[in-house]
């Protein structure tokens, strides 16, 4: 404590102490224990869900803490995933994944950097963004059915490169599907770490003041632009990790993965668990996955109109998502407990 | 501290067919304070947008320190060492006190530097006991302070403030007044207001404008008894 009674670093001890971080160590410890009692189909679940978790996380970070909406995330999982459709299996080595998952990223970044920078420098803001976006999906997918020489059309493709590394003579091929299961597991939550320690100090700090009150950021010398498109990249970039991984393990990739309703179901996963609170997306993302695996049980053709009435219902009912409403349970019943003491 | 820090010649500025800064020329000593009186649509805050990089002038020129300002763009202003408060409070409503502070601080060597100086600013707005108040609900004077507080984070060479003392109570002003003069002399400081007790009190140089000219400047005991701004603007007694 100095003269002024304020503590330094307050918010990084508090961080420490935030129920949301024991939480989430909670969850990937469970996630990592998971293995060790379940049957291989759903482990495979899992492993699908915590890949579209990494999605929901990537989705997170461009509209919870920067506060740009997209519709065109699907398009960058997309890029990802048939970037390592069509590399991938062109190169004889053990590092072929990584061949994939590199050009996956760095297409997905130079498009979104292209994209980006017209847009964001261009001064384009909130729904009008949100609208161009809508076209990057719808663009990408019509490019992922009509280019059918190198996407397989409609059909898409088939076969992708085990996950490997081929160095110094030194090679390991991850084809046991526990394994494979533990790298995304890893790769998510490190992903989840690397945003949550960069958005919990100053630089978060700068995001949330640039989507409360751009002007003034930029009155005080930040460069909103520059800020956003660094985000936007970096959140399409790993859009398109969680693409590449997909294929990895699904071991097919089609029109469907990159289209306007995948868009849609990554914002409802974000915006049930909760946006902007990292974590809450991801559980978001396991919530409706699973939602989407008993309804369609019942009819496959059920799952787009339930969706979209979920979606509804959700943002009347609990606007800020999950996340948030647990955090209000303690003290409702609280309150409730205490007017019960009172009337008594 | 002597000589020009910003020289601001022949501004226009118009919005469609209406002009609003009409051939505007503007000196400004280092350690100066200046007032810009005159009703409203005269073309004040029109002048600090472009003074800030908010607006690009039509025509004319601003130099600063013998850097050209035209189509520099807005976050270089601070660079350079010019902070500004909008006309209506312009805060993170969403954050907290500290954090406004901390945000407008933009750098820092450690935690601790952080919180000294966040703190030694919070104690001079008579702020330390919000520190973790949302800057939304806070009163409007107190919203007011914070935007001061936020602008002098970086320690700006030139501070403009756009009626800092807008929906203050007669005390808020008189602490602003005596916040702005304790100021003088380590940063020139300019301000657009209403109030004349406000002006009077800071007694100094004045400039007046009027449909988007300056029609006076000069000293505000000079400005008070100038016949034109009586007409236009004070109104006569």
């Amino acid at each position: 404590m100095d003269g002024t009674g304020l503590t330094p670093g307050r918010d990084r001890h508090a961080a420490l102490t935030n129920p949301w971080v024991l939480l989430t160590v909670g969850l990937v410890a469970i996630a990592a224990a998971y293995p060790s009692w379940t049957d291989p189909y759903s482990l495979s679940v899992v492993r699908d869900a915590l890949i579209f978790a990494l999605l929901a996380l990537s989705l997170d970070y461009l509209w919870g803490k920067a506060g740009i909406l997209s519709f065109g995330h699907a398009a960058f999982f997309g890029i990802g995933a048939y970037s390592m459709a069509i590399f991938g299996p062109k190169i004889d080595s053990a590092n072929a994944a990584l061949v994939g998952l590199l050009a996956g990223t760095g297409i997905a970044g130079a498009v979104a950097l292209v994209i980006g920078y017209f847009l964001i420098f261009g001064g384009v803001r909130g729904a009008y963004l949100t609208i161009v976006t809508l076209a990057i999906s719808l663009v990408a997918q019509h490019i992922a059915i009509g280019w059918s020489e190198v996407t397989g059309g409609d059909s898409g493709l088939i076969g992708a490169p085990p996950p490997g590394i081929e160095i110094f003579g030194f090679s390991y091929v991850v084809l046991d599907p526990v394994h494979q299961y533990y790298l995304i597991l890893a790769v998510t939550a490190i992903s989840l770490l690397a945003i949550w320690l960069a958005c919990r100090g100053h630089y978060g700090r700068v995001l949330a003041a640039i989507q409360d009150n751009e002007l003034r950021a930029r009155t005080l010398g930040y460069n909103t632009s520059l800020h956003l498109l660094i985000v936007f990249v970096v959140s399409a970039m790993l859009a398109a990790l969680a693409g590449g991984m997909y294929d990895i393990t699904s071991g097919y990739v089609a029109p469907d993965l990159i289209g306007l309703f995948m868009s849609t179901e990554i914002i409802v996963w974000v915006a049930v668990g909760g946006r902007g609170t990292l974590i809450g997306p991801i559980i978001g993302a396991f919530v409706v996955i699973r939602l989407q695996q008993e309804v369609s049980s019942v009819s496959y053709k059920l799952w787009p109109m339930f969706i979209g009435a979920f979606f509804v219902a959700m943002v009347f009912l609990f606007p800020n998502g999950l996340l948030p409403l647990l955090r209000r349970i303690p003290r409702i019943v609280a309150a409730r407990l205490l007017r019960a003491r009172k009337t008594e | 501290m002597t000589g020009v820090l910003m020289q601001a010649e022949d501004l226009h500025m118009h919005f469609g067919g209406i002009t609003a800064v009409n051939g505007v020329s503007l000196t400004l000593e280092r350690g100066e304070i200046r007032c810009i009186i005159g009703p409203n649509g005269a073309g004040k805050s029109t002048l600090f947008n472009m003074l800030a990089g908010t607006l690009h002038p039509v025509s004319g020129t601003i130099r600063f320190e013998d850097r050209d300002l035209i189509g520099l763009a807005i976050h270089r202003f601070s660079d350079l060492g010019i902070a500004r408060k909008f006309q209506v409070p312009s805060l993170f409503s969403t954050m907290s006190v500290y954090d406004n502070l901390v945000v407008a601080r933009r750098s820092g060597t450690s935690l601790r530097d952080e919180a000294t100086h966040v703190g030694g600013m919070l104690e001079t707005l008579g702020l330390i006991g919000d520190a973790d108040v949302a800057a939304a609900e806070l009163p409007h004077g107190q919203k007011q302070w914070l935007e001061i507080g936020m602008a002098l984070m970086s320690g700006p060479k030139l501070l403009l403030l756009d009626e800092p003392t807008a929906g203050m109570t007669p005390d808020e002003t008189r602490r602003t007044v005596d916040l702005i003069a304790s100021l003088a002399d380590t940063m020139t400081i300019v301000v657009i207001e209403h109030d004349m007790n406000f002006v009077r009190a800071l007694a100094c140089p004045t400039t007046v404008m009027h449909q988007g000219q300056v029609i006076a400047s000069g000293p505000f005991s000079e400005i008070e008894r100038d016949h034109t701004v009586r007409d236009v603007y004070l109104g006569r007694q």
